[in-house]
């Protein structure tokens, strides 16, 4: 049964959003793409597309992404493609389809926590910081570990402009499907040093988590040796589960893998 | 030849591409009333109590439909010639469900909310059952998934419904357990034994099945539905609706994609019984999940081969035993059945013994019938892994393997006989056979010799080449039957009238240049019509690869009696003898030039001047024999050591299907085969949940290839004619898909030394196979 | 609710279920190239124009479309008679039920092609268009028209 909808409103400010969000049953529409799937009833779906949070900016060392933003508009905007060599438009330019990513929004994708998303994992390997309207910002993985914020409104990603180098590793079996696991790494380039080291898996299928273990080893060494060892310590930290597709034993055996040869990448 | 052998576009492409509303559920009448199914949630369950009473009150709910108020008539829901060959097991709803998604109660309102929400109100107390859904375990099993009486076979199909065995046949050509037996003990032979899985694939045709129904102006009954068999739609709705045949009219609109899921009655008999009874139109369109759970897949297989041959490669003797799941109800049990040996084995003519054994059983599972390849695939699969497991045992190039052994121009397979679809076979002598060759150009076309063996390596990646023969047939012989009607229209240009059914496939587009051809005229002069019960002479349907070599043939035959009438009433009209006059497609003239009529003056004429008739030629054709169409197909592979992923690089398929009347729609039906075989291999993963429900129910986790999933693809045709087909026609619909598994899987083997032998392939299993 | 849309061109007022999404509304008010082949947003069969844009009508809401331009294959058909021509000489569409999205894709293609969004070569025009699934062509004979008219080697 599809998904049932009682009433429609477009606020115009994020303060009307906010309060109308506090009755009964209300909830926030995004592209409404994910929604769809489900069964349910929405008394009051509350639709963003004219409060003011849709733009992409830029703010002293942030990359301010607004939570209306779609996956296109974020993929194709000059600052992302400037950024760490493209790398968020390259994460971007993998999700499903061009039709999918011109209606599917940032706010949509984040919030859920949506544990197949190729999207979340790239955003935790970059000093990311998600903003909510009552609950203010957070770091990104703080948000991933925490429960839902419900009743509120996520308005921004704060992407900082750390010099990263970065690479997202991906596995799937049909190029046009949900990654059976998937790893992004990052480092900051300093002279012919690599540090701060952040490695982040996704689709295990839980939601994407860093593995400080890995992350440990690759800030005291990059050498083939040492990353043999980080792709083991994460095996070891990170849980990999099974589901009706994919084993958690096969998750975490390709994980590994990857993990290795996004760090060989970022070091070039 | 002129309007043959050349690529036109489709007849139907003009709208087709711009969207004009042609399929059935943009064509259903606005105010129709709307259809929605409750379905079962329980794999396996008896009704104890339906209460419809809420639903029924509801406003806008006209009907609501359960096993208490629907005639109960068994049928089997095949769409296949009468009597068909699969058991008598279904009820339009019966108190028993037998997978989840079975239908349990049908809503009609006034539109798709109020259906759905009157679904919600049914009230149904269930007596679950032990569901069978381990199909290995099913001969036997306790539960019973058919205990009801009325059930029944039209003739003898081998069906044990108390052992829950739908269909089972046997047959054995020499003494194969002797045989097998001095294999083992001589020294100068090898016996190999395998076992192979496959699995239960999806059509996944692009149209979900629709099917709308109304009573028109006489008070008849008017079907219009996505199948691919109109005529048998009319006789099954007739019988168990209990109307007689005169009464219904079947429409076959545009399809979007059958593949043999259409094979059948998926909703007709719901939206007939509805529309009969409210004198109302009627629509029902499938939900993709419903296609996935509640219409058909691919019957599931086991196979268990052993093949015994001389050290020098001659294969002495074959033996195959399967083991297949029908699911729920036996829809194409023992025909699907039949086909994975006698579409397979015959392509190793020269053993000395062969036998093929197999049992279908009943699961509780979502019922399987006929897909594109049906059984051909299976067997494939099994007979050319094991093939390639017998060339490395041997020591032996697996192409050198298969030359020794192939079947040649000129030779016949006693299995002809013994195996036909259902029932017996007919006696064949090969008259076109041109795999040798297409087998000999392939290993050109791929670079067989240099790229086989050699584990390539690229980073983490090794490469590793493939091979797989197949063949398929073209109709089933002495069975089905074709027709079609030509008619001179007063301009000169022809309607031609056939009871075939354009799947998307563009046969109304090659049977129209066949009758060009017989006629003589040119294609856009034919002007075609096709499936409609009323207006259309009969045809099988499009199945068994039939509509080209069956359908095309009675064009043929009809087009060629339109052309002598031509030709007699052109020669009447310049008043001398018909043997004085030629028709070269415009004119007809007397041969010393000196009197001449064009084809629009003489059609003008006849209409409404002299001598005034309709010129009408009929033609039907029933296949004496069933000519294979033979593929030779070569795949190069990548895989990826450290996660399994395996890449199709390049697929080499070379073809012999007697003459490509249209090569462009020949190709690209290859192509189509030939991706849909990949998907099969890699990608098309069928899951099920412990008790019974299928998880693998949208595109989202059902995996059909995307365009990125498909490799450079090289398809060739030999130069080939077969005389019994329409101007050498065979047929292209199938041969497509079968090879891809068994190419597959022996390429990857080829690469990482890691035999695969249940589908899909998928990188797990390759990976574990590396990393036991 | 009613809700504006610019179909094609013209605006139209439509009254709508608030839980409506923009594939059916389309499909009801005789927008029939519009096709519902999975409804998950997977298959692509339901791909229109939202102010220029493709996105799948059948996971959009149609309300959050009030006051937007929606453009479908009826829309485009004849500034796209040059394609279809090409589309049907390779003889790629065969059943036909993925042709019309597909045609709304390309209609796409060409602008961002045009403005420098999407590289013109086979590799970015096979991702563009990959959500566009199609079981009967295996993409091949589709391809060779697609680049064909877009002039790709
Ligand atoms: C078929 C399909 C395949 C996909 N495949 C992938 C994939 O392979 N990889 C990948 O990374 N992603 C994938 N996605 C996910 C996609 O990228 C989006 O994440 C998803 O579609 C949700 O986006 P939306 O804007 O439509 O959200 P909606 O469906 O509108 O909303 C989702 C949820 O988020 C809430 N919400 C939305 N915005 C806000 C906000 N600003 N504040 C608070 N709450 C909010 C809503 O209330 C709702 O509960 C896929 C999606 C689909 C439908
Ligand atoms: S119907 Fe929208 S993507 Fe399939
Ligand atoms: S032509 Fe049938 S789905 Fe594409």
């Amino acid at each position: 049964m599809p998904l049932k909808i009682l009433d429609y409103v477009r606020p115009s400010s994020l303060e009307q959003a906010y309060d109308l969000l506090q009755e009964d049953g209300a909830e926030i529409l995004g592209g409404t793409t994910y929604a769809r799937l489900s069964d349910r009833t929405i008394k009051l779906a509350i639709d963003l597309q004219n409060v003011g949070i849709g733009a992409i900016y830029e703010v002293g060392d942030y990359i301010v992404v607004g939570a209306m933003a779609t996956l296109a508009n974020m993929q194709f905007h000059d600052l992302i493609m400037k950024y760490a060599d493209g790398y968020l438009y390259d994460v971007i330019s993998y999700i499903w389809s061009v039709q999918l990513r011109n209606v599917a929004t940032v706010g949509g994708t984040v919030v859920p926590k949506w544990g197949f998303s190729d999207f979340i994992t790239g955003l935790l390997a970059l000093d990311t910081e998600v903003e909510f309207y009552k609950a203010g910002k957070m770091k990104l993985e703080d948000y991933l570990k925490g429960p839902m914020i419900k009743k509120d409104i996520m308005t921004a990603l704060y992407i900082k402009k750390t010099p990263r180098k970065a690479s997202f590793k991906f596995m799937r079996n049909s190029e046009y499907d949900f990654s059976v696991v998937n790893v992004a790494v990052s480092a900051v380039k300093d002279g012919d040093k690599f540090t701060d080291w952040r490695v982040a898996v996704g689709a295990r299928p839980g939601v994407a988590a860093l593995s400080y273990k890995a992350m440990e080893v690759l800030n005291s060494s990059v050498d083939d040796e040492a990353i043999e060892k980080a792709a083991e310590e994460m095996k070891n930290e990170l849980k990999f589960a099974s589901d009706f597709r994919w084993s958690g034993e096969y998750r975490k055996e390709v994980a590994g893998a990857l993990l290795k040869r996004a760090v060989k990448e970022v070091i070039g | 030849m002129r309007e043959v052998k050349k690529s036109i576009p489709k007849k139907d492409s003009y709208g087709l591409i711009r969207g004009l509303p042609v399929y059935a559920d943009d064509l259903a009448p606005k105010d129709s009333l709307v259809m929605k199914v409750l379905r079962s949630p329980h794999a396996f369950a008896r009704i104890k109590d339906i209460d419809t009473s809420e639903a029924e009150k509801m406003k806008g709910v006209h009907l609501v439909l359960t096993y208490k108020n629907v005639p109960r008539r068994i049928i089997t829901r095949a769409g296949q010639g009468f009597p068909e060959p699969s058991p008598y097991d279904k009820f339009i709803l019966d108190e028993y469900v037998r997978y989840v998604g079975d239908e349990v109660a049908a809503v009609v309102a006034d539109n798709e909310r109020i259906a759905e929400e009157a679904l919600k109100k049914i009230k149904v107390e269930y007596e679950v059952l032990e569901p069978v859904l381990d199909f290995e375990k099913a001969e036997g099993h306790p539960s019973i998934i058919h205990p009801e009486e009325e059930s029944f076979a039209q003739f003898d199909i081998g069906r044990d419904p108390q052992k829950n065995i739908a269909a089972s046949y046997q047959m054995e050509i020499g003494d194969v357990d002797k045989l097998i037996k001095e294999c083992e003990e001589d020294p100068d032979c090898v016996v190999i034994r395998e076992r192979f899985y496959t699995q239960a694939q999806a059509h996944a045709m692009m149209e979900p099945h629709a099917s709308y129904a109304y009573i028109d102006m006489s008070g008849r009954l008017v079907i219009v539905t996505s199948t691919q068999t109109p005529f048998h739609v009319r006789r099954q709705v007739a019988m168990v609706l209990d109307i007689p045949i005169k009464n219904i009219r079947v429409i076959k609109p545009r399809i979007g994609g059958g593949f043999g899921g259409k094979q059948a009655l998926h909703g007709e008999l719901l939206v007939s019984y509805a529309a009969w009874k409210l004198k109302k139109p009627v629509k029902l369109v499938y939900t993709r999940k419903e296609v996935f759970e509640a219409t058909y897949t691919r019957h599931p297989m086991r196979f268990d081969v052993t093949i015994g041959a001389k050290n020098d490669g001659t294969l002495k003797v074959i033996d195959f035993e399967v083991l297949s799941d029908t699911g729920a109800y036996g829809e194409h049990a023992l025909t699907v059945l039949m086909v994975a040996g006698s579409k397979t084995l015959p392509l190793y003519n020269k053993v000395d013994g062969v036998r093929f054994k197999g049992k279908v059983v009943y699961t509780n599972h979502v019922p399987a019938g006929a897909y594109r390849g049906y059984g051909a695939i299976q067997g494939n699969f099994a007979l050319e892994s094991a093939m390639d497991i017998l060339a490395e045992k041997l020591g032996m190039d697996p192409v050198e393997l298969r030359l020794k052994n192939v079947i040649r121009e000129g030779e016949t397979s006693e299995i002809f006989k013994i195996m036909g679809e259902g029932r017996e076979g007919v006696e064949m002598i090969i008259k076109s056979c041109k795999l040798e060759e297409a087998i000999n150009r392939g290993v050109e076309l791929s670079g067989w010799k240099k790229k086989r063996g050699k584990k390539e390596k690229n980073g983490s990646k090794v490469k590793g080449m493939g091979f797989a023969v197949a063949m398929q047939g073209s109709g089933i012989a002495n069975v089905d039957m074709g027709s079609a009607i030509i008619k001179l229209n007063d301009d000169g240009s022809f309607n031609l009238l056939v009871g075939a059914t354009d799947l998307g496939t563009g046969s109304d587009t090659i049977l129209a240049q066949i009758a060009a051809e017989a006629i003589g005229v040119s294609s856009d002069d034919i002007v075609v019509y096709s499936s409609d019960t009323d207006l259309t002479p009969f045809d099988v349907g499009a199945y068994a690869s039939s509509t080209t070599y069956v359908s095309g043939n009675a064009v043929k035959i009809a087009g060629e009696k339109m052309r002598k009438l031509i030709i007699k009433e052109g020669a009447q009209k310049l008043g001398v003898s018909k043997d004085e006059v030629e028709f070269d497609g415009k004119v007809i003239k007397t041969k010393d030039g000196s009197k001449s009529v064009t084809l629009k003056d003489l059609a003008t004429v006849l209409y409404y001047t002299e001598n005034q008739k309709q010129l009408v030629a009929d033609g039907s054709f029933v296949g004496p024999e069933s000519p294979p169409p033979y593929a030779a197909a070569f795949a190069e592979v990548e895989v990826d050591t450290e996660t399994g992923k395996v890449d199709v690089l390049k697929y080499t398929i070379v073809m012999d299907i007697g003459t490509p009347i249209n090569p462009n729609l020949a190709r690209i039906q290859a192509e189509g085969g030939v991706v849909q075989g990949i998907g099969m291999t890699l990608f098309e993963d069928v899951k099920y949940s412990e008790d019974g429900r299928l998880l693998t129910n949208t595109f989202m986790y059902y995996k059909v290839p995307s365009r990125l999933d498909v490799p450079e693809l090289v398809v060739e045709f030999v130069e080939s004619y077969e005389p019994t087909g329409p101007f050498g026609a065979k047929s292209v619909g199938e041969i497509g898909i079968d090879t891809p598994p068994a190419a597959i899987a022996n390429a990857i083997y080829d690469a990482v030394g890691v035999r695969i032998k249940s589908l899909p392939i998928t990188p797990e299993k390759v990976f574990f196979g590396m990393n036991k | 609710m009613k809700i504006n849309l610019k179909i094609n061109g013209v605006w139209k007022e439509v009254e709508i279920d608030p839980s409506d999404y923009l594939l059916d509304v389309l499909r009801r008010e005789g927008y029939l190239s519009v096709k519902k082949g999975c409804d998950t947003g997977t298959c692509g069969a339901c791909t229109v124009l939202r102010d220029g844009y493709p996105i799948l009508s059948c996971a959009t809401l149609a309300s959050t479309c009030d006051g937007h331009e929606i453009t479908t294959a009826e829309g485009i058909a004849d500034e796209m008679e040059d394609y279809i021509k090409i589309l049907a000489e390779e003889g790629a569409e065969q059943c036909g039920f993925c042709s019309p999205a597909l045609l709304v894709m390309l209609y796409a293609l060409k602008k961002e092609i045009e403005n420098g969004k999407v590289k013109k070569t086979k590799e970015d025009i096979r991702r563009y268009l990959v959500g566009n699934l199609c079981r009967c062509t295996g993409y091949v004979g589709q391809e060779r028209a697609i680049f064909r008219y877009l002039g790709v080697e």
